[in-house]
């Protein structure tokens, strides 16, 4: 899915290139980065994670932005999925859905010593 | 009818249309959201004994709602075995995004600049909108239920793999995989 999109900017990828085994070797690649701020939403990260997370976004806006952009990711799924749930139900389907309740509860044994009235209101 | 019962009907259709637009959320489709519907308060109805009113009536008819969903998406899946290990096996970042040091072989800020923007400016964005369903439609069923479960009902983790049928184990990685998928579908969308 990767491939019809840009590499990086020139300056990235130079830096990256001298610097990029180095981050490897110490957990503070780019990949690290994302990997704990996506698990930094499920679980308090350890003080460790922490600070090599928070190191490697000193030195990599790229990988800053993509903060950015999970963090609005959260935020407009939350939004879609509220304005989804304010879908309203056809009023048919309520007034059979009342009906259906109705008539369970004229047939449930409890409410046999109690025939159910004409027209309450 | 005994006025108990009315008052107990009363109470449970003040409810309805929120589960119904619950389900709706979850199922995007309006046949199959008053089926659950109906089904979840009619079994509900049913067993109304065992509501223990430590929670709210809405509380409860969401739980039961919840577990019929699963149920119900359980039933319809072909072979939830062999599903579960692709899952499960899937990495994060399997899809070539990081070169072998881990770092960035694509430009994920590349036609992304909309996302940059404050949330309340990006939500009023309507292509954008119309990318995140297209793209919360695209993720497995299984992953949206769990992502849905952990993001907007906003459980604890163990408590949303239950309710999507996840093992916990799996729970974390499946959701940085959620995330993950998202956001490059996301990037897709907006850049094709």
């Amino acid at each position: 899915m990767s491939a019809t999109l840009p590499p990086p900017p020139g300056d990235y990828q130079r830096s990256h290139k001298l610097i990029g085994g180095l981050l490897h070797k110490h957990h503070i690649s780019c990949r690290d980065s994302v990997r704990l701020t996506l698990l930094s939403y499920d679980r308090p990260l350890t003080d460790k994670e922490k600070i090599r997370r928070v190191f490697h976004l000193l030195v990599c806006s790229i990988c800053r932005r993509y903060t950015k952009q999970i963090k609005s990711l959260r935020l407009l799924v939350k939004r879609h999925v509220a304005d989804l749930a304010k879908t309203q139900p056809r009023e048919e389907f309520l007034q059979s859905l009342r009906q259906d309740l109705f008539s369970l509860s004229t047939r449930s044994p409890d409410q046999k010593s109690n025939p159910p009235t004409e027209n309450d209101g | 009818m005994s006025s108990e019962s009315k008052i107990a009907i009363d109470l449970f259709m003040e409810h309805a249309a929120t589960l119904y637009g619950y389900a709706y959320s979850r199922l995007k489709d309006h046949h199959l959201a008053e089926d659950l519907v109906q089904d979840t308060m009619l079994s509900a109805w049913k067993s109304w004994d065992t509501f223990q009113g430590g929670s709210t009536v809405l509380v409860w008819l969401t739980g039961i709602m919840r577990h019929k969903l699963l149920d119900q998406w359980r039933a319809n899946a072909r072979r939830p075995v062999v599903q579960d290990e692709t899952i499960d096996e899937l990495q994060s970042d399997a899809d070539g995004s990081f070169d072998e040091h881990g770092s960035w072989t694509i430009d994920p800020n590349f036609g992304m600049s909309c996302m940059l923007q404050s949330p309340v400016v990006a939500a009023q964005n309507s292509d954008l909108r119309k990318y995140i369903s297209l793209c919360m439609d695209k993720l497995p069923q299984k992953l949206r239920l769990l992502f849905l479960a952990r993001e907007v009902d906003e459980m604890s983790v163990p408590e949303a793999a239950t309710a999507s049928g996840v093992a916990f184990s799996s729970a974390s990685v499946l959701l940085t995989r959620a995330r993950h998928l998202l956001r490059a579908c996301l990037q897709e969308s907006l850049t094709r």
